[in-house]
Formats: structure tokens, C-alpha cells, sequence
């Protein structure tokens, strides 16, 4: 009897001692199973960019997932929901507004071209909501509904215009770019700074949008033979232009050029010898030498393979969750406004350098580099700002009235963010 | 019993049940109560680190942010007073002045003192220290600073390596305003920094406007230590390659901006490393007093500064401490009480309970003197209670059973005596009647004798009479002859007479003859003297002489001897006649008495006849009285059998009785146990 009350009663006891165990230690992960934090991803997964915002998704995911494994945020863990703006601007906005609307997420991660941000931008006035734009672009905006964690005109095109002009002693520049609001806002800018500086701009020519009939403008570029050529053309355009350049027997010694969207990424699936010797500005590149660049790039290949590489917009794609995810965690909610107003203040050490939000202009404080591509599809850099450069994304050349006048008689022009009559004409050759 | 063995474990026991029910009490009383305590500590101590926490980082990111603004304002400010009519004139003017000239400054001056007063006037109204305007290469043409005269270069080797020239430079080539580091500048070598922005004429830079900002302002806000208690402070640092310079006058060190520097390594500079290296972020860590302190810190992009914002944790969780304090005082109260309440409950339980075992521990060994106050009015007074009402009824149960084992004991005792008297006086009829067996069985025996006897005597009787009747034929004849004797008898005593006269005549003659036997000795005894004297010769007649005196003797011896025969014969013939006369006076009287006798037999013989018929009655009156005696015997052998049984049964009895008092003694013995 004796015997078995005790056997009773330390029965209770350990049941009381588990139950007040679960109770402590198990509340939380029994009962109160944590919500996910919904977080929408919106990126070309077709289409003719998803080729470069691919990378982007991957570096996202991999900031999620890193996130998450190291316990998620508030406790709480992240779960993506990525979504396919298919290339096209207006399923970019629809999309948006279905994440928003539909899925309920707190933020947004994406746009590549500045086309599907200025098309997903009502979308977000609308609702007030948050996206948090990882590329770097031509500034010339300011929505206080996004943060841009891309490189502002400052922090990639005019400090390559100054290195011209001063390392390259360049006075004589040609500006080509693909017919669409980017290069146009990008040629803007460097024209309004060759003005200030006084030096020459040859030419400023347009490529229509994924084009790659591009021996016109090289032989333009024979005729004038400028000091260097800045080169805003993007994807095929810019792989078919260093072809005819080199076809056309022009050196990166006799004429360098300097682009602002071929990055490592680009490299890897091309013919790099045609590139090799020319250069390129951005605010990161993976052969940085930082601790922080090299967890990262180690991180990035063991998540997606030995043979890829980092750029610029991964850098960048995942800097902005990291930045985001600190704001969460100090704000203590996912409420827009709140993670928004914390954003604006956050800094982060990222792989390319320190990395801050400029609160007054919601861009990033990033580094500016300039490197010379490789044989090994590397860049060297060649120059650096040490230290990360404020964001200006409105020039001071012109007030920010001009330029936005600008921006909107480009647009009242094209009707949308691209020159349809080029890209029309182009097809329409093709079509021939 | 096992009295010695049971006890420990009753001891033991009761031990167990006392800590039994202070454990459990306590475990109930204090594990809830801990852990209630903890939980609301680890939380009330959450939220309270969580509130210092964001209080810091409130504090740290309203700092950053008013001196981002502050910074950024400056930024735009400079771009927008680039842009000032009078300003751009005034560079545009001056940069027409020649270079070749040798007093490049009076020309300068002279040159601004149209623009002069509106150049001072609008930085200093704008809170800057100086106002600069630099040409495109580097040439100061005006300066409202004493540092800097117009006509110095910022190309020359003092002045290429400082921020301005930097700042300037970047302005210059990149086309935009642009606020350099605040880093020690000229002869003070007070901290300053510069605004630089282009200035455009026809879209074409044609020079630089520096603007000179006072480190003050910047100070002032971080000064400000609202929100941060007495020993709060904000601490600002830049990153110079592996130490951080502090830039900024500290609370607790008003010297040390730009003065103090800290090692990135040592763990007191873990804020300033972090911060300066653009992180974010919050710990307590000891400081550079090696004070420990709550810190947040943020990155200032537009300083490249690390900004801390701090406050000693005595202060900062001073609230903490004190409700720790509180909790462990109340936590302790209530440890103390709830002791207190459980030793009191558990005495209060365990004290009865207690009494209680020890009471029947004590009626347990029969002591039942014992009697218990009872206090309480619980469960455990009923159980005393019940327990004292069982002790009362044993103890007068046990009083009775004393009282009645005393009884029998002495009722056994006097039982016991009883029958041992009882006994003997069985044992004693016992012999009586053996020995009235042994008389009965004799009467029996001389019963049976006698009646032989009476036939014997009878039949002697009948001999008797006939002998009697012979003998007084035989007594006749006896007279007869009696009569003869008588008659002999007188003859023969006067011969008797005749010897007595013839003895005394025989007496004369020998007296006669014992006179010459005498008369011969004495010659006999003359004639041996004679003999003597005679010699020799004389020897023959001496032997003569001894032989007549011999025969003198033998004859006097001889004669004496006659004498006593005769003597004697005289004597016994007198004697003899003497009794001849007693014969023969007896023979008379004999003949007398017989015919007495004869007489008498003839009576005799009638009464033996009368006799023997007597005999014969009283010889069946002994055969009937024989077997009368005989049913006696047998009746007293029955009753003896019956004694004997008796006896045995009494001897059993008596045994019953030992037992009965081996048992009363036994009972006697057991109860003396119980103490009354």
C-alpha cells in the first residue's frame, strides 16, 4: 500500500514536472504554432529577363533560408511567395497587386528593369505598401514606398565618368544604351556631367531593346573614334555589341568601354573574350577582399553550385532581406509603415562594404567599384570610393522639377517605359 | 512480543509522516509559488531589459536620425546655396582675376568685397563657420576663414591630403554636394568639416562653394543626454584601420573627442567595432571605464561614425535590481511563512499522532495509567479520543480481570487445601477401612473358630461328662487305697525311729575313734622330733612316724566323714519322718477332697450335659453372625474400592485444582503487566 501510494505519488510528481516542462519550454512551439511572415518575391521567372533575375530569386532565397535556419524573425519564420512578372510590365503590377491583396504579404522583393518598378509603383501608392528594389538603376525617383538598395546614377555612372575623365584621361565619350527609360535617364545624367566637366560626348545612341544587330552603331563608333564608350545596353544587345566591337577590330586598349549591366552573371553564360580588357562599375563584385564578401560567396556556391558566381544584384538582392529583416527585428512587427520607417535607418556590414539607408532619399549608402574583366570572367577591380557613397538619386545638374519632366515626356512619348517605335521598327526588320 | 524490534520502525514511521507531510507541503506550497515567481521575474525582467533595450535603441536611432537630417540638410543646403545667384556671380568674378600676379590675395580681396559681406553674412546666418568658393583647380579665391587665405591651393602638399581637398575634389568631378569627414583642420587643429558643392555657370562647373561646419552643432546633439539618466552618454567613434577614435566629448570624459582611441580588439570596444563597422545592434558589456553598461548602437553613413548610445547598468536596470530584490524579499517571506505554516500543520498533525503511538505503545506494554488533555477538535482528537476510551475499557476490563483472577486464585488455594484435607481424611477412612476389613475378616475368622471351638468344647464336653463319670468311679477307688497308704504310712515312720537310735549309737563310737586318731598324731609327731634327734639312725623310724601320722589323718579324715554321714542320716531319716507324717496327712486330706471331687463331678457332669445343648444354640447364632460378618467384609472391600476411587478422583481434582491455580497464577501474572 505504502509501496504503491508512493509509486502514485511520484507518478504526480513527474506528471506535474513534464506537464510544467511542456509548459515552459514547449508553450510556444505547442500552442502557439508561429505564423509565417509572408514576404512576396516578384521577379521575371520567364521571359527573356528571367534569364538575370533568376540570380536575384536565388539570392533572396538564400538570405530567407539563412534567416530561418538561424530561427526566423520574432520568432517567426519567413515563407516566400514568389511570383512571375513573366517579362511583361503589366503582369508585374498585377502581380503585385494579387501578392498584396491576395496573399497578404509585408513586403515585396523585386522589379529588375526600372520599367516594372515604375509599373508596379501605383501598386504600391495604392496601398501603401513596401518594395524593397534590389537594382541598380538610374535614380531620377524617389517613392516613399520603396527602398532602393540598388546603386543610385551617383554610386555606378558618375563615378565612372570621373574615372574616365581622370584615370582613362577620356575626353572624347560615346554613350550607347538600349532604347528603353534606363539607358535614357543614364545617358541624361553622364550628358549633363560631361557638360559640367567640359569634356566631349560624341555620340548618344540607342539600341533597340534586345536587339543584336548592333554593327551600325559599332561602325558609328569606328567613325567617330571616341576616348571610351559608356555602355548601358542590356542583355543579348550588350553580348552581340562587344562581338561586332571585337569584329570590328577595336581593342579595350584603343577603345575601352565601360558597362553598366554586365556583371559576373552575365559573364558566366557568354562568350567572355570579347568582353575581357573592358570594364565595368558597380558596387560589388566578388573579388572583393572582406570576410563578410567571402561567407557570402562561399554561402551562394553551396546553396547553388561550385560554378556560380556573385554580382552585383545578388549582392545586393541579399543585402536587401538581411537590411529588411533587421528592420523587422527592431521594429518587433511586420506592420509596412513601421518595418518602412525602420528600414530607412538601417545599416548593415554587407559583403561589399558597410551598406546604409539614406533615410531622407530611402536609398542605400554603398561603395562604388570599378573592375576590369578577366579572363576568368572576374573582375579586377580597379577603382574604389572607399567608404560607401551617398545616394543622390536626383542629380543636383538639374532641380528634381526637371527631372521629372524628363522622366514623364519619356514616358508621355513611349506611352509606357520603352521606346516602342525602335523595338516595333526592330521587329519589323526582323520580321523582313 | 517483539516489543525492542517493533519499536524503531513505529519511530521511523512517525519520522517519515512529519517530513513526509513538511515535503509535500512545501513542494505544494513553494514549487507553484517558485515557479510562478520565476516565470513572472524571467518576464517582468524581460520586459524591463526589452524596454532599457528599446529605449536605447529609441535614443541611439533618434540621435542617428537627427544627425543624418542634420547632415543631409547640409548637403542640400550647400547644393541649393551653390545654386544662389550672388554666389555663382561671385565665383564667376573672381575667377577672372590673373593668376600671374604677385599679390594674388589683395587682388582677391579686393576683388570680393562686393560679395563679401552677402558671402559672410549668409553662412553665418546659416550656422556655418566659413564660407569657401574654389575654383576648378583647387585655387581658394574666397575664404571667410582664418585657416585659409585666398589664393592658397588645395593641390599644395598641406592642404591635398585634407578633407576639403578630398570633398572638393569629389564635388568637382562627380557634380554634387557632398559633406566631407570632421577631422581636425589647420592651425587649431579643432575638428571641422566642410559642405562642398559645384557651382554651374551655363551648366559647366566653374568652381566650388565650401561651407565650414562647426563640429559644435553635431556635439550639441550628441551631447544631449535626455532619456539617459545620470550616467547615460552618447559616444560616437570613426574607424582609423584597427582602433576606433572616439569623436566626440563624453559625459565621463569631457577630453576625450578625437583624443580617445580604443583598440577594435579589447571587448570594451565590441559597440564601437560594431557601430563602426555599420552594424546595429545592443549588449551590455563592459566599457572603456570598465564600467558595465547597456549599449545601442547604430551606423552614421553621412559621418562614416559609429554612434553608441549608453547607460551604466546600475542605472539602467536599477529598476530591475529592485524588483529582484523584491521578488527574492517576497519569495523569501514566503518560503519563511510557508516553513513556518508547514512545520506548524505537520506538528500539529504528527504531535497527536504522535501521543497517540505513544499511548498505544504504552497500552501496548500495559501501561495504561496514561491519560491525554485533548486540544484540538480535528480528526486527530477522535482518534485520541477513541484511543483513551480503548484505553479506559481496557484498563477496567483488565481491573475486572485482575479482581477475578485474584478471586480464583484464592478460591483455587482454598479449593487446593480442601481437598489435600480432604484427602487425608479419605486416606484415613481409607485405612479405617482396611483395618475395619481386617477386624471384620478376624471376626469372621474367630467367628468360624469359635463356632469350631464350640463344637470341640461342646464335643469335650460330652467327653468331659463321661470322664467325670469315670473319674468318680476311679475317685472311689482312690479312697480305698488312700485308706491303706494312710495305714503303711504309720509302720514305716516307727521303723524310722529304730535307724535314729541306732545313728546315734554309731556316732558315740566313732567319736571314740577320732579321740585315738588324735591321740596317734600327736605320738606320731613326737616320735619324729624324736627321729630327728636320733640322726641317722632315727631315719627309719621317722619314715615310720610320718606314715602313723598319715594314718592318724586318713583315720581323723575318716572319722569326720563318718560323722557328717551319720549326720546326714539323721538329718534325712528325721526329715523323712517329718514328711511321712505331712504324707500321710496330706493322703487324708486327699482322700477328703476326692470324695469332695466326686461330689462335685457329679455335679459337673449334670451341667456339662445342660451345656452342651447351650453350645449348639450358640454355635448357630456364630454361623449366622459369621455370615453377617462375611456381608460386612464384602460391603467394606465395595466401599473400599470407592474410597480408593474417591481417592484417585480427589488426586485428579487436586491436579485440576494445581492447574486451575498454575492458571489464576498465570493470569495473575500476565495481568500484573497492565499498570492501573
Amino acid at each position: 500500500m505504502d509501496a504503491r501510494s508512493q509509486k502514485r505519488w511520484r507518478f504526480v510528481v513527474v506528471c506535474s514536472f513534464a506537464f510544467a516542462l511542456i509548459a515552459w519550454f514547449g508553450a510556444g512551439q505547442f500552442f502557439l504554432v508561429p505564423k509565417p511572415i509572408l514576404v512576396g518575391v516578384l521577379h521575371s521567372q520567364t521571359g527573356p529577363i528571367a534569364v538575370s533575375e533568376q540570380a536575384m530569386i536565388e539570392a533572396e532565397q538564400l538570405a530567407f533560408e539563412e534567416i530561418n535556419a538561424a530561427g526566423g524573425l520574432l520568432g517567426r519564420p519567413i515563407q516566400w511567395i514568389i511570383a512571375d512578372g513573366a517579362s511583361d510590365w503589366p503582369t508585374f503590377a498585377r502581380e503585385a497587386e494579387r501578392l498584396i491583396s491576395e496573399e497578404g504579404v509585408t513586403v515585396l522583393f523585386g522589379c529588375w528593369t526600372s520599367a516594372s518598378r515604375k509599373s508596379v509603383l501605383p501598386v504600391l501608392e495604392k496601398s501603401d505598401h513596401l518594395l524593397i528594389y534590389p537594382m541598380a538603376y538610374e535614380g531620377l525617383e524617389a517613392c516613399p514606398n520603396v527602398i532602393y538598395t540598388g546603386a543610385a546614377p551617383n554610386q555606378q555612372i558618375t563615378p565612372a565618368v570621373q574615372w574616365c575623365q581622370s584615370t582613362l584621361n577620356a575626353r572624347r565619350f560615346f554613350l550607347l544604351g538600349s532604347d528603353y527609360i534606363w539607358p535614357h535617364c543614364v545617358n541624361a545624367i553622364i550628358s549633363d556631367q560631361l557638360m559640367g566637366l567640359g569634356v566631349e560626348k560624341v555620340a548618344e545612341q540607342y539600341v533597340p531593346f534586345g536587339s543584336t544587330k548592333l554593327k551600325a552603331y559599332v561602325q558609328e563608333i569606328v567613325d567617330t573614334q571616341p576616348d571610351v564608350i559608356l555602355c548601358s545596353v542590356v542583355g543579348d544587345s550588350a553580348i552581340a555589341f562587344f562581338r561586332e566591337l571585337r569584329n570590328a577590330g577595336i581593342s579595350p586598349d584603343d577603345i575601352p568601354v565601360i558597362t553598366f549591366a554586365l556583371a559576373e552573371d552575365e559573364l558566366r553564360s557568354t562568350n567572355h573574350a570579347d568582353m575581357v580588357g573592358h570594364y565595368a562599375a558597380w558596387n560589388y563584385f566578388q573579388s572583393i577582399d572582406s570576410e563578410e564578401n567571402e561567407r557570402f560567396v562561399s554561402a551562394f556556391k553551396e546553396r547553388y553550385g561550385a560554378e556560380r558566381v556573385t554580382s552585383d544584384v545578388i549582392a545586393a538582392a541579399y543585402n536587401s532581406v538581411y537590411l529588411w529583416a533587421n528592420a523587422v527585428r527592431e521594429s518587433g512587427n511586420t506592420e509596412v509603415q513601421q518595418v518602412r520607417n525602420s528600414l530607412r535607418q538601417q545599416s548593415f556590414n554587407a559583403p561589399e562594404g558597410i551598406i546604409a539607408v539614406d533615410p531622407s532619399t530611402q536609398h542605400t549608402w554603398r561603395p562604388v567599384y570599378i573592375g576590369k574583366i578577366q579572363e576568368d570572367k572576374q573582375f579586377e577591380i580597379v577603382w574604389t570610393s572607399n567608404g560607401s557613397v551617398r545616394p543622390v538619386p536626383y542629380p543636383i545638374t538639374r532641380s528634381k522639377r526637371d527631372w521629372t519632366a524628363f522622366v514623364n515626356d519619356l514616358q508621355r512619348r513611349w506611352g509606357g517605359w520603352s521606346n516602342p517605335e525602335t523595338n516595333r521598327s526592330e521587329e519589323a526588320l526582323e520580321n523582313d | 512480543m517483539t516489543e525492542p524490534s517493533s519499536k524503531p520502525p513505529v519511530k521511523k514511521k512517525h519520522q517519515r509522516l512529519a517530513r513526509r507531510l513538511l515535503f509535500w507541503f512545501l513542494l505544494i506550497a513553494l514549487l507553484p509559488c517558485g515557479i510562478l515567481t520565476a516565470i513572472t521575474a524571467r518576464l517582468a525582467n524581460r520586459a524591463l531589459e526589452t524596454s532599457v533595450q528599446n529605449r536605447l535603441i529609441q535614443i541611439a536611432s533618434a540621435r542617428s536620425t537627427n544627425l543624418e537630417s542634420y547632415a543631409a540638410e547640409r548637403v542640400r543646403d550647400g547644393a541649393a546655396l551653390s545654386l544662389a545667384p550672388t554666389v555663382v556671380t561671385a565665383m564667376s568674378q573672381l575667377s577672372t582675376v590673373g593668376f600671374s600676379s604677385s599679390d594674388i590675395q589683395s587682388k582677391l580681396e579686393q576683388k570680393a568685397t562686393t560679395y563679401s559681406p552677402y558671402l559672410r553674412d549668409v553662412a553665418t546666418s546659416r550656422g556655418y563657420k566659413s564660407l569657401l568658393l574654389i575654383d576648378v583647380n583647387g585655387t581658394v579665391l574666397y575664404s571667410s576663414a582664418e585657416q585659409l587665405t585666398p589664393g592658397a591651393e588645395l593641390t599644395s602638399e598641406s592642404l591635398r591630403s585634407t578633407e576639403l581637398a578630398k570633398s572638393f575634389d569629389r564635388s568637382r568631378t562627380l557634380l554634387q554636394s557632398e559633406l566631407c569627414n570632421f577631422a581636425p583642420f589647420g592651425t587649431s587643429g579643432n575638428p571641422t568639416a566642410f559642405v562642398t558643392s559645384p557651382i554651374f555657370e551655363n551648366e559647366k562647373v566653374i568652381g566650388v562653394l565650401a561651407l565650414q561646419l562647426p563640429i559644435e552643432h553635431v556635439w550639441q546633439i550628441l551631447t544631449d543626454t535626455t532619456g539617459l539618466g545620470a550616467t547615460g552618454e552618447i559616444l560616437t567613434a570613426e574607424r582609423i584601420g584597427n582602433t576606433a577614435r572616439v569623436t566626440t566629448p563624453l559625459r565621463h570624459r569631457t577630453d576625450a573627442a578625437y583624443d580617445l582611441t580604443i583598440p577594435l580588439t579589447a571587448q570594451r570596444a565590441v559597440a564601437a567595432r560594431h557601430a563602426s563597422s555599420g552594424n546595429r545592434g545592443y549588449a551590455i558589456f563592459p566599457d572603456y571605464r570598465q564600467e558595465e553598461v547597456a549599449a545601442a548602437w547604430c551606423y552614421l553613413p553621412s559621418y562614416r561614425w559609429g554612434l553608441v548610445a549608453k547607460q551604466d547598468t546600475t542605472e539602467a536596470f536599477a529598476l530591475l535590481r529592485f524588483q529582484q530584490f523584491v521578488i527574492a524579499g517576497l519569495l523569501c517571506g514566503t518560503v519563511l511563512l510557508v516553513v513556518v505554516v508547514a512545520l506548524f500543520v505537520a506538528q500539529s498533525i504528527s504531535t497527536p499522532i504522535q501521543r497517540a503511538i505513544v499511548l498505544s505503545r504504552n497500552v501496548a506494554t500495559g501501561d495504561l495509567r496514561e491519560n491525554i488533555s485533548i486540544l484540538s477538535r480535528d480528526e486527530t482528537a477522535i482518534l485520541l479520543e477513541s484511543l483513551q476510551t480503548m484505553t479506559k475499557d481496557l484498563r477496567m476490563l483488565i481491573g475486572r480481570v485482575q479482581t477475578s483472577s485474584d478471586a480464583l486464585n484464592n478460591t483455587s488455594s482454598s479449593l487446593q487445601f480442601t481437598g489435600t484435607n480432604q484427602q487425608d481424611v479419605i486416606k484415613r477412612l481409607g485405612d479405617s477401612t482396611a483395618q475395619t476389613v481386617a477386624a471384620i475378616e478376624e471376626i469372621s475368622v474367630t467367628g468360624k473358630e469359635l463356632t469350631q471351638t464350640m463344637g470341640a468344647v461342646n464335643e469335650m464336653a460330652g467327653q468331659t461328662g463321661a470322664m467325670a463319670i469315670e473319674g468318680r468311679e476311679n475317685l472311689k477307688s482312690m479312697d480305698a487305697t488312700m485308706r491303706k497308704l494312710a495305714d503303711s504310712t504309720e509302720s514305716f515312720g516307727s521303723r524310722l525311729a529304730v535307724i535314729s537310735e541306732r545313728a546315734t549309737t554309731i556316732n558315740l563310737v566313732v567319736t571314740t575313734i577320732a579321740k585315738v586318731a588324735d591321740q596317734t598324731n600327736l605320738l606320731s609327731i613326737n616320735a619324729a622330733i624324736e627321729a630327728e634327734k636320733a640322726g641317722e639312725y632315727g631315719l627309719g623310724f621317722l619314715v615310720i612316724a610320718r606314715e602313723i601320722r598319715k594314718l592318724a589323718d586318713q583315720t581323723a579324715v575318716a572319722s569326720l566323714e563318718i560323722e557328717e554321714v551319720v549326720k546326714e542320716m539323721q538329718l534325712s531319716v528325721s526329715s523323712g519322718v517329718m514328711e511321712m507324717d505331712a504324707f500321710t496327712k496330706s493322703v487324708e486330706t486327699g482322700a477328703t477332697e476326692i470324695s469332695a471331687v466326686s461330689r462335685q463331678l457329679a455335679e459337673i457332669i449334670s451341667s456339662v450335659k445342660g451345656i452342651s445343648e447351650r453350645f449348639e444354640q450358640v454355635a448357630e447364632g456364630m454361623q449366622a453372625q459369621s455370615q453377617g460378618a462375611d456381608q460386612i467384609r464384602i460391603a467394606m472391600s465395595h466401599l473400599a474400592e470407592s474410597v480408593s476411587e474417591s481417592e484417585s478422583a480427589l488426586e485428579s481434582f487436586q491436579n485440576a485444582t494445581t492447574d486451575v491455580q498454575q492458571a489464576a497464577n498465570d493470569l495473575h501474572g500476565e495481568i500484573t503487566h497492565f499498570k492501573l
